[in-house]
């Protein structure tokens, strides 16, 4: 299997801040892959030097079997990201930020329209024309981010937080619709806080601890097949267990509360 | 009423303004604030309080007197707040305040007292009080009366100026409102050279004036700082009345601005004009021309700005009604200087400001980030080009001066002259000096120190350097060396696109600081 992602000794910093140390990783093509950590892990550092948004300090990384360097724009083209602050330009109306990104990734003036139209009803977004981007609630921002992210059909689609904030029938599209493009064949690199979306959706894991550390990688089609994963001697039911295991974290009690 | 909890929320406005000096540039923006407003203070507290007292006692005209100083400080204060957005522009917001356990009257006051609390009226209040100790000290009125009127003038003047720019606010929003706004903005800055002319040629026209001018706030407070006794009742009751008509109208324009704009849904239209004219900049240029033109088209600031060019430059011309034609020439060639970028500058100075999370995706488009940097710059060059296009025509067709190609040629060059390199260094103050600005206010000043330095300089500098030009060359020599201004233009022009292409390398290598910076997190 050929690998989507390949990363070697990626280290960032921010000054005298580790953020991301020394990770290797690889990432099979064709797979949905969660990459999961703590808050404040390293996990959207990562995905922004995955990206071309952040310049890593040391390490090499590989995207779709070429070396990604900066300004990497070929590489870009094939790339969709949905990043975790979202990345929309709110002065802008729905549709026309759709057809802005399409129209940057190469999608001729026709066919930008024609997909922006299909993205806008299929994520129930239709009928909001004359509003701005700012106006939008939290989980419609979500949606046209995710609209944004695929709309030009890439072969590996970043996935920050995508699930936070969107109605239930929503999450169920876009999980359909992940499934369909790793069918095909592309690769959804994924990070969420919800564990049990994960155990659903995807096939890999990579678990990473402050700063930046892979601390497992594997394959979660153990919790399927058996309903347990092993490590270190033991064995556990589900994804949280393994996590709260391998990152130390723990349930906080409060008296009061 | 929630005494105790709108107090907090004041003593909060004041730590979250005491918060903006914990950032490098926060602490040297504090430093020169205070600096320049202890001289501004000492200067004006000598001038227009305890020395326009003395001046006025001493004259014998202590009302007239306190008249001028009341009514100059009453209308800068507006035309301040509402220009620069300083002492209007709350901490507060109505559906901010109404995350606490806040009635609707005690939100009110929660927003008025913290408004009116702002420094920049505190500062009036202290010009006003200045006046009325003055006034006490040297003999010519009451203390008490004098510190009750100055009370209810800067209530006055705080709700006036709190009006003024929520109507403006309001009509920047509605169908219509943007033609509206241009010709309330022309009828301001044109009047006083129109009309003063015609009132001192007319007799008893200045007395009818003054009439009319006793019925207004800075006129009834002059009259009980120095008249204690006759029409006292009065005098409180018309301020007492304007303070009530402005609250009244300002609830209402709240309460009209607050509807929703478009409740129902609207399906998607295209609208490809934005996309036509960005189209001129070639076909990768396009996209990204069309989103900046967006913004700086949908921007109730950069429009508010935009508007206001033309006829605060045509002001600044012809403010003068004695000058001769040659001298409002003189002028014209600082106000074409500089019309261009004072319309954009609220967005070109801070060209990234405006994108917010948007900034990152930049980076993640398959393009090279200096084009990022290229459209941004271009479209600023693009509108304010408009404005200088704009000027010219209206100068060709209504200037009181006969028509001339050389100075037709010397105001075109002069306009590009100025268009860039008050650009090239938006550049500089955009990637050195950014600064997070809401997209959807009309006022306030978000701009960074750098970006102000370069805007207020600019002005400065340029106006003072024409009126200099004026005075020591005259017009004659002026137009003498038509010539001048075109290669100075061709220079300007090797400045900008140098650089540009700096800028470029220095938006890419920059691009993380930018980021922090963009997202609050220096």
């Amino acid at each position: 299997m050929t690998s989507a992602i390949q990363v070697a000794n990626l280290t960032k910093k921010y000054g005298e801040t580790v953020a991301v140390e020394n990770l290797s990783l690889t990432v099979p093509a064709g797979t949905m892959f969660g990459f999961l950590g703590p808050n404040g892990s390293g996990k959207s550092t990562t995905i922004g030097c995955l990206t071309g948004l952040l310049d890593p300090n040391a390490g090499e990384i590989r995207i779709l079997g070429e070396p990604f360097r900066d300004g990497a724009v070929a590489l870009k083209r094939r790339m969709g990201v949905m990043p975790e602050s979202l990345g929309l330009f709110d002065a802008l109306y729905a549709h026309e930020f759709l057809f802005f990104q399409a129209r940057m990734f190469g999608l001729d003036a026709e066919t930008a329209r024609r997909r922006v139209s299909e993205l806008l009803d299929a994520m129930e977004l239709g009928g909001t024309g004359k509003k701005r981007l700012s106006e939008f609630s939290a989980g419609m921002r979500k949606r046209v981010a995710f609209a944004a992210a695929v709309i030009h059909g890439p072969d590996l689609l970043f996935l920050d937080e995508p699930f936070e904030s969107i109605d239930p029938a929503g999450v169920a599209s876009i999980k359909q619709w992940l499934h369909k493009i790793t069918a095909q064949g592309r690769t959804v690199f994924l990070t969420t806080h919800v564990l049990e979306t994960v155990e659903r959706l995807c096939s890999q894991v990579a678990i990473i601890t402050k700063p930046g550390k892979l601390v497992w990688q594997g394959d979660i089609g153990a919790l399927d097949r058996d309903g347990t994963i092993s490590h270190d001697g033991k064995e556990f039911r589900t994804l949280e267990q393994l996590f709260l295991h391998l990152t130390g974290e723990r349930y906080a009690q409060l008296d009061w509360l | 009423m929630n005494a105790s909890l709108i107090l907090r929320l004041v003593g909060l406005r004041y730590k979250l303004l005491w918060a903006q000096t914990r950032t490098r540039n926060g602490r040297i923006a504090l430093f020169l604030t205070g600096y320049l407003f202890a001289i501004l203070i000492l200067v004006l507290m000598a001038a227009g309080g305890f020395g326009a007292a003395l001046v006025a006692v001493r004259s014998g005209k202590a009302e007239k007197v306190a008249q001028a100083v009341l009514g100059g400080l009453f209308l800068n204060a507006i035309l301040a707040s509402v220009v620069t957005g300083f002492g209007i522009n709350t901490a507060f917001t109505d559906a901010a305040l109404r995350r606490y356990a806040l009635s609707a009257r005690d939100r009110l006051a929660a927003r008025h007292l913290t408004g009116i609390l702002e420094p920049v009226w505190i500062f009036v209040l202290a010009l006003y009080l200045g006046l009325s100790t003055g006034m006490y000290v040297f003999g010519a009125g009451s203390f008490v009366l004098g510190a009750a009127a100055v009370l209810l003038l800067l209530i006055a003047n705080y709700l006036l100026a709190r009006l003024l720019a929520t109507l403006i606010e309001w009509l920047s929003h509605v169908r219509g409102g943007t033609a509206i706004l241009f010709l309330m903005l022309i009828s301001v800055c044109m009047l006083p050279s129109a009309m003063i002319p015609k009132l001192e040629h007319t007799h008893g026209a200045k007395e009818a004036l003054l009439a009319v001018l006793g019925y207004t706030p800075p006129f009834a407070a002059a009259a009980l700082m120095v008249n204690a006794g006759a029409g006292m009742l009065q005098h409180f009751g018309l301020l007492a009345a304007w303070i009530a008509v402005s609250l009244v109208l300002l609830a209402a324009i709240e309460k009209q601005a607050a509807r929703p704009r478009s409740a129902a849904a609207v399906a998607v239209a295209w609208d490809d004009r934005y996309e036509r004219i960005a189209s001129i900049f070639g076909p990768a240029m396009a996209p990204l021309i069309g989103r900046s033109l967006r913004y700086y088209v949908r921007s109730n600031k950069v429009r508010f700005n935009y508007i206001g060019a033309l006829p605060a430059m045509a002001f600044v011309t012809f403010s003068n009604p004695t000058a001769g034609p040659l001298h409002y020439f003189v002028r014209a060639l600082g106000a074409f200087t500089v019309v261009g970028f004072l319309g954009t500058a609220v967005m070109s100075a801070n060209q990234f400001g405006f994108d917010a999370s948007g900034f990152r995706r930049y980076f993640l488009l398959p393009i090279a980030p200096g084009a990022i940097l290229r459209a941004s710059s271009y479209t600023a060059l693009f509108v304010g080009g408009t404005l200088v296009a704009a000027s010219l025509l209206l100068w060709l067709l209504f200037a009181p001066v006969p028509l001339d190609a050389h100075m037709a040629i010397m105001l075109a060059a002069a306009g590009v002259g100025g268009l860039c390199p008050f650009n090239a260094l938006s550049i500089w103050t955009s990637l050195l000096a950014p600064r997070p600005t809401s997209f959807e206010t009309t006022f306030g000043n978000q701009l960074s120190l750098a970006a102000n330095v370069l805007l207020i300089g600019g002005l400065l500098g340029c106006f003072s350097g024409v009126v200099a030009l004026d005075k020591i060359a005259g017009p004659a020599a002026v137009l003498r060396y038509w010539w001048a201004p075109v290669p100075a233009a061709a220079l300007a022009i090797v400045f900008y696109f140098c650089s540009l292409r700096r800028g470029a390398e220095v938006f890419v290598s920059h691009r993380e600081r930018l980021l922090n910076a963009l997202e609050g997190r220096n």
